[in-house]
């Protein structure tokens, strides 16, 4: 595999986990909103 | 192509650059993996210099030197700077240096990435240490942060707060960069079942750090809302539930627990086989073992918090849930038994750590199993059975296994072999102080000496005194162990081979001792009988 197309793979991989981490963040907010409404 | 090998060529030979400002700008997995546990030997010296404030002002009943705010501040801030700064950091050091040479890549993936996740911890533990030297002391509410306590620390809360996000936001670079280079990485041939348990056990703890770190921040981050922006997650007064903080956190706490023990496991698994001369026994299984204790970390958490109040079907659930982890843990501790068993065995000083780590990580294992009970636990929370049985796994357990892994793989750091007879030396003090430091906590728990109080009723005297003879003695054998470190990183002692112990499989042991400053730039040709031999 090229190193470029390694590189944007590597990212790629990065950016979803990443994403992951985040919507766990966001989600102790939504589910703390979502108790208080309900 | 000519081009590319003369390229190739170059970089095998280009070592690292002079100065210090090769540190600072470094990108290379092996530079970091030394500054990770460079800087987590430093925190576990200043972690350990806290227990001994603790251990001092616990020798006798009464307060003799210190204020209790600053003791519970020393019980806090040990906990934050051993976990935080000691343990975790240790094993990204780890991974850092031997998962590239363990799956045959060339660094880790994301290299910046990598040196960004390190420095931003010596900042977070410079804020976090910070708060030692300024008006209202430390955090003193305890390393769980409850509210609404940990809302009346002065101005050191925010400090502790950002310096929480900054640890978690390095956690999770590592992580990612971990999984990352797993994924992507690996040389061909290197299929998931081939990879050593290390890297196993790594992939594992990378998925733990980044489904629940950020689940500490939201916690903080809430904390740091509720101070100073006038809102009311945790306060009743407003609608909020002190207890709901509790939940959050343990839902990141008890995943913590294995994100500093799935690691350690790795270390042990890598050293058995070496020095019992055999494979690794039911590999396959260990995989599964691990995968499965990861799971049900997330769904045990409220075993922390029994006494808290909750519905009996609540308290049945995690009891049980609690209780189910004691499976994958003893086919793993059966794995390990099954290894030695017949094998050639001989006792280098990482063989001993690791074979003491069996024995002493279970002790910590059966008093966990005590404190699942839930009955049982409304006698046993919060006092001293509590934290010897955390100690146990942690440090018998987790902090055997770094130490271990040092003596182990230091001959492929520094190209030089340990002194033996000071590890061995440094491998019994060690043994027997913490035994002598923790074991009698147990009995003291039991007979109801509550933890995180600086004075004690006196029957509990003469066990504490032993234990606090017990953490000055493991603190000051650790010199022999820094010590012998320094020796091999002044290139004293016996050169070490390419495979510095006879009965060591993997990647790792195919490049020179000390590892050239990049390896595999090529990927290597995986010899199936060799990685066999690693499992």
């Amino acid at each position: 595999m090229g190193d470029k197309q390694q590189r944007r793979r590597n990212i790629r991989t990065a950016l979803l986990l990443l994403g992951l981490a985040l919507l766990f963040y966001a989600g102790i907010f939504i589910a703390q909103a979502l108790r208080s409404s309900g | 192509m000519a081009h590319e090998h003369a390229h190739d060529h170059d970089h095998e030979h280009h070592g690292p650059p002079p100065g210090l400002m090769r540190w600072v700008k470094t990108t290379n997995h092996k530079d970091l993996g030394t500054l990770y546990l460079c800087f987590s030997m430093l925190m576990f010296f200043i972690g350990g210099l806290m227990s001994l404030v603790i251990r001092a002002e616990l020798f006798e009943p009464g307060l003799q030197f210190v204020h209790p705010e600053f003791f519970n501040s020393m019980t806090t801030m040990h906990a934050l700077v051993m976990i935080f700064g000691g343990l975790m950091p240790a094993f990204t050091g780890l991974a850092n240096w031997m998962v590239p040479m363990m799956v045959g890549a060339g660094d880790l993936a994301l290299p910046r990435v990598n040196n960004w996740g390190f420095w931003l911890l010596p900042f977070a533990f410079a804020l976090l240490l910070s708060t030692l030297f300024i008006g209202g002391g430390a955090p003193a509410g305890g390393w769980t942060m409850y509210p609404p306590l940990v809302l009346q620390t002065g101005a050191a809360f925010p400090l502790l707060i950002f310096s929480i996000h900054l640890m978690g936001i390095s956690s999770i670079t590592g992580a990612i960069n971990v999984v990352v280079t797993i994924l992507n990485m690996r040389a061909p041939g290197m299929t998931l079942l081939k990879m050593p348990l290390f890297v196993w056990t790594w992939l594992i703890t990378a998925y733990l750090l980044i489904a629940t770190m950020p689940v500490l921040a939201g916690a903080v981050t809430m904390l740091l809302t509720d101070k100073y922006f006038g809102t009311t997650f945790f306060d009743a007064a407003g609608g909020g539930d002190p207890v709901m903080f509790q939940h959050i956190f343990w839902f990141f706490g008890h995943p913590e627990v294995y994100i500093l023990i799935l690691p350690a496991f790795g270390v042990v698994s890598t050293i058995i086989p070496t020095f019992a001369r055999k494979p690794l026994f039911g590999y396959d299984s260990m995989v599964y073992a691990t995968a499965s204790i990861a799971f049900l970390s997330f769904i045990v958490w409220a075993h922390h918090m029994f006494t808290v109040g909750m519905p009996l079907t609540g308290e049945l659930f995690f009891m049980f849930s609690t209780m189910l982890i004691a499976v994958p843990t003893g086919v793993k501790v059966f794995n390990w038994i099954a290894t030695m068993w017949k094998g050639s065995m001989t006792f280098e000083t990482p063989m001993l750590f690791a074979v003491a780590f069996v024995f002493l990580f279970t002790i910590g294992g059966f008093s966990g199993l005590m404190l699942a009970i839930a009955p049982a636990d409304f006698q046993y929370h919060d006092t001293y059975f509590v934290v010897a049985h955390f100690h146990y796994v942690l440090v018998p357990g987790a902090v055997f296994s770094v130490i271990a892994a040092i003596y182990y793989w230091i001959p492929k750091w520094t190209g030089h072999m340990y002194n033996e007879k000071l590890g061995k030396l440094h491998f019994w003090l060690s043994a027997i102080f913490i035994n002598l430091t923790f074991f009698p906590q147990h009995f003291v728990g039991l007979a109801g000496m509550p933890r995180r109080i600086p004075d004690y009723a006196v029957q509990f005297t003469d066990f504490n005194q032993i234990s606090t003879i017990g953490a000055f003695g493991f603190f000051f054998a650790q010199f022999l162990f820094i010590g012998n470190i320094m020796r091999c990183m002044a290139r004293k002692g016996e050169k070490a081979k390419a495979r510095a112990w006879e009965g060591a499989h993997g990647l790792e042991w195919t490049v020179a001792s000390p590892a050239p400053y990049h390896t595999f730039e090529v990927p290597p040709q995986i010899d199936d009988a060799e990685t066999q031999a690693a499992h």
